[in-house]
């Protein structure tokens, strides 16, 4: 960020700061285009941008927050002066820690540059990815969608000043295919932070997208009961994301939604089980080199050998509750409020190959491809929708293929229940709501697991 | 700015355009077991150009399209030489813009929004005073109060110009008893603060509060299930995706115009569905849309019967329909034939479920019981937990519908919906 504009933001918060306990700007910048295509219809559109300026004062018992897309120097400063002056000023109940001095600039490597590839060349993949669904059998319609976006973005306050730049990729790909009487249809994600190697899609995984799409046309629906069932990546990230990500967000703690907060320091899960947020993970779809209250990324041991340790918390949060501010302070845009959030949630591998836990089921369910969950902090509830499942009998996949299912339970058992963990690992990104608003990039994941739970 | 735009586009050769002016103000209020947790006040201002470029090739005529959004001051001329290699790479079938047309009146925007603050204060006033009660009281509660204006000018002659407003308040609650304690959590989003019925939505949800504490999971069984109003527009999202030209241009529509949408022989009611942009207050209601085409109301499906696709102008232009614009608030007519609510006499109603997402090609869906009753004959027992799944689809056959119509900002229809023969997955 420019340097003249970050001296002139530091002056008005020392401005501020003469009549306000504490005073903290977080500014926001980027660009993005997004590529959408059919059978039918192409899209090139620029994305949305998260352009815009964040003044967050303190007036001594609560934050109030003043959110401008202006970017002239001269009306930013009266818009400080005038936020300043309007705040309504308390006894200070507490004091908000500005954090050791620091001055860092961060910015996401890659391999291949995204800028180096023309609108043309992007454009030309995702047709070739498209004509090679199209041409498959029983295909009706292809999409294809391609997104990347710079996020920029520089906190500042009196001692700090750290900046990152994060480019965020996305890359969907869905087969529509018929039997002549109903349509199904099924996809495939790549993605994460970085550049267009993120993006590198082998042709036998689109082949066996479509393969799948076609074997859902004989789906059935499962019979409602408790199952056996081996969960694949995208559904282990699912069940830690849903069960013990959004438990353990300690702004639930202050609002006495989470029931987790009873059990910091038992013995919560399976002992073989670690659960781990991580922003600093390498090329993940959730990865940022600080959170939006200014905050170092490092990983977080949520569940430690089946103990939960540690919540993940913003820094209101952690200054009311007493627990330690994480680097999980997040906010969809400018536009919104920071609150405690994940980044890359995931189950740490062990030591089996995935194909020793299905052999070592007799009769139960391979829940391959996620969908969606959502959390149930409170009740301790826990909902997935699983894109389809194979079944496993003897210790094999059968042809027979169930779908959708809906994956329910109480998280504590379902998470004693996980009695083996795979050696493989994979993360998946994806969008996720604090219920169903506040939007931010995540990604879930980890290896192959072993647990029984409700299918329905 | 509008007018450096429109000089601009026009200097780099584009010919038809469209360009909304869209600027936003909001007041969040966020308060935490009876004291103010945050407050927030966000102020925007952007341009919204989507550019044109007509193709002439030996492959065919083609027209391209490209959006951007722009911010007073920048370097318009950067965007628009992107949308130049944007658009000239598109190659869609041509289509024509909305042209000038009269647009109706319809009230989107409750003045009281303009004092955003005081309003909000006002609200968590009564919040506060309302939401303690026996065995009861206020976890958090979430207050957005905004407003935006939009002015859209196109190449075809549109200049117009609309103000809207929405009030959201999220609100959660806490029962306890001994040592059990649970939590309702509600959401009402609305354009107007008489529709909001806050203290009537408070009471109602803090019994549900407590019949929370002895909540049981439902049996693994095939049962009749009542759906409130406030889950009927996600339950029938997978009618409004097939309802849509583009899906239908896509060759993925079931609907064919005149057909039923039924399958198999009817054993409930029969229903009528208008989409409508025109509802006073409605949440979807629009005096004009992104295109430029009047807010309107149709019957998408009369009595069973499929009567029109939901189409913007391209998909209008390509099918050769009328081009409505997309499908807005939903309204539910049923058309009583069968047996009243009252008798079923053994059936679940779910008042939430943790996330009905119906997948929108098949219409299948499955969703966890977030809360809930089982009515057995004159018991009434709440539950939690386990799942209800089915088709959307298969189910047209065989609905019942309440009597009681209600309006939840973006439907208007029948208090509750029974589906017969739904899978209940519990113990």
């Amino acid at each position: 960020m420019d340097k003249k504009f970050v001296g002139r933001i530091r002056e008005l918060i020392a401005e501020a700061e003469r009549k306000v306990p504490y005073a903290s700007a977080t500014c926001f910048a980027g660009d993005g285009m997004e590529i959408r295509i059919d059978r039918k219809d192409e899209k090139i559109a620029a994305l949305k941008s998260n352009r815009g300026l964040v003044l967050t004062i303190f007036n001594g018992e609560y934050f109030q927050e003043f959110a401008t897309d202006d970017e002239d120097p001269d009306r930013i400063a009266r818009f400080f002066r005038s936020a300043t002056d309007s705040v309504k000023r308390r006894p200070p109940k507490f004091e908000i820690p500005a954090g050791a001095a620091q001055e860092t600039s961060h910015r996401t490597g890659e391999r291949i540059n995204p800028d180096a590839m023309s609108v043309t060349e992007k454009l030309d993949l995702m047709r070739d990815r498209r004509d090679r669904i199209l041409k498959a059998g029983q295909v009706v319609n292809a999409m294809v969608i391609y997104a990347e976006r710079m996020e920029n973005k520089t906190f500042i306050n009196r001692v700090r000043v750290v900046e990152e730049q994060v480019r965020r990729i996305s890359h969907f790909l869905i087969a529509f295919v018929t039997d002549g009487k109903t349509v199904k249809s099924n996809f495939l994600t790549a993605g994460g932070t970085g550049g267009l190697e993120r993006i590198e899609v082998r042709d036998e995984k689109i082949d066996e997208m479509i393969d799948i799409a076609r074997k859902l046309l004989d789906a059935e629906r499962i019979a409602p009961n408790f199952y056996d069932v081996v969960a694949a990546p995208p559904v282990t990230g699912l069940i830690a994301h849903e069960a013990f990500g959004h438990g353990v967000e300690i702004d639930m703690y202050l609002k006495g939604r989470a029931r987790s907060r009873e059990f910091l320091g038992a013995q919560i899960a399976a002992p073989i089980v670690n659960i781990v947020d991580d922003p600093s993970v390498p090329d993940a779809y959730g990865s940022y080199f600080i959170d939006d209250e200014g905050e170092p990324a490092r990983p977080t041991y949520i569940i430690k050998d089946g103990r939960y340790v540690q919540g993940i918390g913003d820094l209101y949060s952690s200054i009311v509750t007493g627990l330690p501010k994480t680097a999980n302070g997040r906010r969809e845009s400018f536009e919104r409020k920071i609150y405690s959030r994940m980044s890359n949630t995931f189950i740490q591998p062990r030591d089996l190959t995935p194909l020793e836990i299905i052999a070592a089921v007799e009769n139960g369910v391979y829940l391959e491809q996620g969908l969606s969950g959502m959390e149930d902090p409170k009740g301790w509830g826990i909902q997935i929708i699983v894109h389809y499942g194979r079944e496993i009998r003897n210790g094999k996949l059968t042809d027979r293929i169930f779908s959708p299912l809906g994956l329910t339970g109480y998280v504590p058992e379902l998470l004693q229940n996980i009695s083996m963990i795979g050696n493989d690992f994979e993360l998946d990104g994806g969008t996720c709501g604090k219920g169903h608003k506040e939007y931010v990039p995540v990604s879930s994941g980890g290896p192959h697991i072993r647990t029984r739970v409700r299918l329905g | 700015m509008l007018t450096k735009i429109k000089d601009r586009i026009a200097a780099h050769g584009f010919k038809d355009f469209q360009i909304s002016r869209v600027s936003k103000r909001e007041h969040q209020l966020y308060l935490v077991r009876g004291g103010v947790e945050s407050e927030r006040e966000v102020d925007s201002l952007h341009y919204e150009v989507t550019v044109y470029l007509n193709q002439k090739s030996e492959a065919g005529v083609f027209l391209g399209a490209y959006t951007f959004y722009i911010k007073p001051g920048e370097d318009i001329d950067r965007y628009l030489t992107d949308a130049h290699t944007g658009a000239g790479l598109v190659k869609n079938r041509p289509y024509g813009l909305a042209g000038p047309k009269p647009f109706p009146t319809v009230e989107m925007l409750d003045p009281r929004l303009r004092s955003a603050p005081a309003q909000a204060g006002i609200l968590a006033e009564m919040i506060m005073s309302h939401a303690a009660g026996d065995r009861v009281n206020l976890s958090s509660a979430e207050i957005y109060l905004s407003t935006a204006e939009i002015e859209l000018s196109t190449s075809t002659g549109i200049t117009a110009r609309k103000e809207k407003g929405r009030i959201e308040v999220d609100l959660t609650l806490l029962s306890h008893a001994g040592d059990k304690d649970a939590e309702m959590h509600f959401n009402l989003v609305r354009r107007n603060f008489d529709h909001l019925r806050l203290i009537e939505n408070i009471d109602c949800h803090q019994e549900y509060a407590r019949d929370m504490l002895r909540v049981i999971i439902p049996q693994n069984r095939s049962a009749t299930v009542f759906f409130h109003s406030n889950e009927i527009y996600s339950l029938f999202f997978p009618i409004i995706y097939h309802s849509s030209a583009r899906i239908k241009d896509q060759g993925i529509s079931k609907f064919e115009i005149g057909a039923p949408v039924t399958s198999g022989p009817l054993q409930g009611d029969l229903f009528t569905v208008l989409s409508s942009g025109v509802i006073p207050f409605g949440l979807r209601s629009d005096i004009f849309d992104e295109e430029g085409t009047p807010g309107q109301e149709h019957k998408v499906i009369e009595n069973g019967i499929f009567r029109k696709y939901m189409a913007s102008k391209q998909y209008a232009d390509y099918l050769d329909m009328e081009a409505t614009g997309t499908f807005k608030n939903m309204i539910v007519k049923p058309s009583l034939t069968s047996s009243p609510n009252h008798a079923i006499d053994d059936y679940y109603e779910i008042v939430k479920f943790s996330d009905l997402s119906p997948d929108p090609i098949t219409g299948d869906f499955v969703s966890e019981i977030r809360f809930g009753y089982h009515h057995h004959g004159r018991e009434k027992i709440p539950i939690k937990g386990g799942s209800v799944s089915g088709n959307i689809f298969r189910s047209l056959s065989d609905m019942v519908f309440s009597h009681v119509e209600v309006f939840g900002g973006d439907y208007l229809g029948p208090e509750n919906i029974a589906l017969r023969n739904l899978a209940v997955a519990g113990v």
